[in-house]
């Protein structure tokens, strides 16, 4: 059981407007704003469990979910964007082993607290997702990894969870159906890498949170060595409506690559900052204008970082430019990543910027691998001197050949989380650093 | 292996065939080439932490590691591009940087994998202006071990072993990024009879043994093979000695069927023995010094006197398994063959042999001979019956066993025995003690003492528990005036025959 503590007052739910901006287009938000929503009742009086009872009482087959999935060109919501069909059709088919489905709730990335609604306000919708995800995968038993600040979030997929068992959608023979599942919640410690896919893996296993060696990928050997999914909270509540509404209903929405809402966390010089369901492919500007209210105070844009902080940095121009898209975001060199965007106007100081995202990652680096180990606290420290008068040229091309060394080179991408980040502030930001330098003298 | 089933893979442009599924890092050392590892080792499971076997696979854009990549058809890997090159230089640096470089006084110095890599893929010049990060030093870890927590580059092989093959489960990593450190949990000493492998594995100084710590640098230190004397199973090692004189230290010697890479701390310390302040340096009579022929001489005469009167039947001799194949077989050819001798005395290593078992699960076994099986064989095929060591003790008090020879090894164990045997001889009884270790002599003041070679000087043949005879190439010598059994034996042989032929001489 998970027990109140003074943490879980502090933390209070987040809110969100009731009223849909028009440019919105909430499709997993859509009754986000219903109170007690994380209600069963409520929930399924909104069509909450009906694509469960459509996949267990058709009934359609594991392969046929996975297809349906497949259609809908679902990409994963915590960074990586991989089809999330696929990844569900590479966990094998023998049942030697038994399999397991993780949701990935761990949502450690600085400017990300998109799932947080989710988690929140709508547990029963990824709750469903979760149920269906393991019918489609043969896993028997699935686990909620959630990151340890999220108590009150944790509370609440609890009571969800418990909720769903006594009206018979999680435990022995759900719905008739001979399919048996059962569901935890697991509340991680507070380490950014736990929210690794392997990192999370090894945590859950009671280990430290170390990510593993691939292969063996963890379809093939993940928790406990047996097949494993780990998908991100939205990308699991994104499950129900594709079922409800066909694959291909899903690809109606967004652009052809990029399917579907997505959600995004904004924080930043923005007048509103919050978590923003809209259609991929919205363009930025739009974005900024209609619904983020325009940047604060009426300060000019400086730059963007799009998909959380280990995102490589866009200029105002390249923002303007682009739509929120994996494709568009990518051609700029940047990432969509978790949709944790942080907006930045013309005050901000990105060398302080940098400085205060290398604190982070030399801080999370597991210290597993040595480039990263030792990487991130050398680029800390680099930083550092150079922020406090002692800025030399030399430190930039150190900058450089440092992170560049370090970019993929380890087992999971920390090293890069940073690495990208330095090389992208240098490169498209290289006045900044020279103010450092003409200071220095 | 026979019928092991090989593939082709392509290595720097060159096609060679090696075992399918075999370590990539393996099979490139087997021919020839190199991939630089610190955290890899064959004997522990793949941790892919240091990153130093980065190598160029065909078909893949990004540098993979070596040591997660099994051979099969088609593999084609680069280790020699300048792609590969600048990425190990990358990782090797990003190693150097916190590390203290204390090379001056730390007994890695010498057999270091940084000082050895950055000789061969470093040589740049550092660009580390910031402080480095501070960690604890000497870090006591219990009986055999220290740590230094600033050396260590955290690869954690010291914590697969106690996972995985001491299954101690000892040590962990704690604390993340570069402020990660080995350390036990609550501070705890290590536990178990395997500790100073991890010293042995540990690929920098940050684990030392403190037997060997601040004792010798590694570069004076001669490797000669030897097998282990502390039980049956006979662990492969190497012994480090300087200029012969001195033994500093006991390695494992890799043998996948008797120890792969690993010993048991007990064996470890067996050289202590075999050193030279336990030694018998010089042939003694009654505990005072004598030249070694005149030693030779003394036991010659005394045995031609009983034997010119055939009363070999009075003399008795005490053997042990200590011995090698060789040591026995030339016992034999000139106690027995030559001289007659029928009486041997030995403990009841038949027993031994049959409740012999692994102590503690791993390597080191109940039965504490390093050849208790060849011993048995060789008495056997001889037919020549072993007696106790009550039956000696009952003749020596009896007055039937006047003339003793004892063959005795080093080490304290055997002492209470000899001791049990000093106890019931008559003042008059002859004895000659052949030993390398001191302490024995003590227990007989009278006797006629000779220097033998220690276990670990011995060049020749034993076999261990399971059957398998191992040969032991040392071949050095501490004292110029010690000898192998062989040579005593066949001093005394052919002193014997000139002796018999110089009273025959006088007699016509």
């Amino acid at each position: 059981m998970i027990k109140h503590t003074i943490h879980s007052k502090n933390m209070r739910p987040l809110a969100i407007d009731q009223k849909p901006l028009a440019a919105e287009r909430r499709v997993l938000l859509e009754h986000e704003h219903i109170p007690d929503m994380n209600k069963i009742d409520v929930y399924a009086s909104k069509g909450g469990y009906e694509a469960l009872k459509k996949v267990l009482k058709t009934p359609m087959t594991p392969d046929q979910v996975i297809d349906e999935v497949k259609a809908s060109n679902l990409r994963g919501r915590g960074g990586a964007g991989f089809p999330t069909g696929n990844k569900w059709s590479f966990v094998p088919k023998t049942k030697d082993k038994p399999h397991y489905l993780l949701c990935n709730a761990d949502e450690s990335e600085p400017g990300t607290f998109k799932d947080r609604v989710i988690l929140e306000k709508l547990p029963h919708m990824m709750i469903e997702g979760m149920i269906i995800g393991s019918y489609a995968i043969g896993a028997a038993k699935s686990y909620v990894y959630i990151r340890g600040e999220y108590q009150y979030a944790a509370e609440v997929i609890h009571n969800a969870i418990q909720e769903a068992y006594r009206a018979g959608f999680l435990g022995k023979n759900i719905l008739g159906s001979g399919f048996d599942h059962d569901m935890t919640v697991h509340r991680g410690a507070g380490a950014y890498i736990c929210g690794e896919e392997t990192g999370l893996i090894s945590s859950l296993e009671g280990k430290k949170g170390w990510p593993k060696l691939k292969p063996p990928f963890p379809a093939v050997e993940g928790y406990l060595r047996c097949p494993t999914v780990v998908n991100n909270v939205e990308t699991l509540a994104a499950v129900p409506w594709i079922i409800n509404n066909g694959g291909a209903a899903y690809t109606k929405l967004g652009t052809a690559k990029s399917t579907g809402t997505k959600l995004w966390s904004v924080s930043g010089d923005v007048n509103r900052p919050g978590v923003y369901e809209v259609e991929n492919g919205i363009s930025f500007r739009v974005f900024l204008e209609d619904i983020l209210g325009g940047m604060k105070g009426g300060k000019k844009l400086k730059a963007m970082i799009p998909g959380g902080s280990s995102a490589p940095i866009m200029t105002a121009e390249e923002a303007m430019k682009c739509t929120l898209d994996y494709e568009s975001i990518a051609s700029f060199g940047s990432m969509l990543g978790s949709g944790g965007m942080i907006v930045l106007d013309e005050t901000r100081d990105l060398v302080q910027v940098l400085k205060n995202l290398s604190e982070f990652y030399h801080d999370e680096s597991c210290g597993q691998c040595t480039p990263c180990r030792e990487g991130t606290g050398w680029i800390e420290k680099i930083l550092h001197s150079y922020t406090e008068g002692e800025a030399h040229r030399e430190d930039l091309k150190l900058l450089d050949r440092v992170s560049n060394n370090m970019m993929g080179r380890t087992i999971c991408v920390l090293a890069d989380s940073i690495a990208m980040p330095v090389q992208s502030y240098m490169k498209k930001f290289p006045e900044e650093f020279e103010r450092y330098l003409k200071k220095a003298g | 292996m026979a019928g092991e089933k090989k593939v082709k893979i392509t290595l720097n442009g060159k096609e060679i065939e090696v075992p399918a599924g075999q370590n990539l890092v393996d099979a490139a050392k087997d021919n020839g080439v190199e991939i630089p590892h610190y955290c890899y080792h064959p004997g522990l499971s793949v941790a892919g932490q240091c990153r130093m076997c980065l190598v160029e696979q065909e078909g893949n854009p990004k540098l993979q590691i070596a040591c997660n990549m099994k051979c099969s058809d088609n593999l084609k890997i680069t280790t020699n591009s300048e792609k590969v090159t600048s990425a190990v230089q990358s990782s090797l640096e990003m190693h150097l940087i916190n590390h203290p470089i204390d090379c001056p006084i730390c007994d890695q110095a010498g057999e270091c994998g940084l000082q050895n890599y950055y000789m061969k893929h470093g040589k740049y010049h550092s660009e580390m202006r910031e402080h480095k990060v501070n960690k604890e030093k000497v870090v006591d870890l219990g009986d055999h071990v220290v740590l230094d927590k600033e050396r260590c580059i955290l690869c954690s092989r010291c914590v697969r072993f106690t996972q995985e093959v001491s299954k101690t489960s000892d040590l962990g990593i704690f604390q993340r990024g570069d402020r990660a450190i080995i350390g036990t949990y609550n501070d705890e000493s290590m536990k178990g009879n395997y500790q100073v492998n991890t010293v042995d594995i540990c690929p920098v100084g940050a684990l030392t043994s403190k037997d060997f710590r601040f004792e010798q640098r590694v570069w004076f230190l001669d490797e000669a093979p030897s097998v282990c004397s502390g039980c049956s199973q006979g662990c492969n090692v190497s012994v480090h000695h300087k200029k012969g004189k001195h033994i500093y230290r006991l390695k494992p010697r890799f043998n996948e069927q008797v120890n792969k890479w690993w010993m048991c701390d007990k064996g470890r310390y067996t050289y202590k023995e075999s050193n030279y302040d336990k030694r018998l340096s010089s042939a003694q009579l009654g505990g005072i010094d004598l030249p070694f022929e005149e030693a030779i001489q003394a036991w010659t005469t005394d045995l031609k006197v009983l034997l010119a009167m055939e009363r070999s039947d009075e003399v008795g001799v005490f053997v042990s398994p200590h011995h090698t194949h060789e040591e026995l077989k030339s016992i034999i050819e000139v106690l027995v063959s030559q001289f007659g001798i029928t009486k041997f005395y030995a403990e009841d290593i038949d027993a031994m042999v049959k409740a012999d078992a692994p102590i503690d699960g791993f390597l080191y076994r109940s039965d504490a001979y390093p050849n208790s099986r060849g011993f048995l064989k060789v008495f056997q095929d001889k037919k020549i019956k072993l007696h106790s060591v009550n039956d000696l003790t009952a003749a020596l008090s009896k007055g039937s066993i006047n003339h003793l020879v004892m063959f005795i090894p080093e080490g304290d164990r055997i002492l209470p025995v000899t001791g049990k045997i000093a106890r019931a001889m008559k003042p008059d009884t002859f004895v000659v003690c052949l030993t390398p270790q001191k302490g024995a002599t003590d227990q007989f003041p009278g006797a006629l003492s000779l220097p033998s070679l220690s276990h670990y000087e011995k060049t020749g043949t034993v076999t261990n528990h399971m059957g398998l005879e191992q040969s032991m190439m040392a071949g050095f010598k501490m004292f110029k005036e010690s000898h192998s059994v062989q040579e005593i034996l066949g001093l005394l042989s052919s002193r014997y025959s000139d002796a018999r032929h110089e009273k025959g001489r006088v007699g016509t």
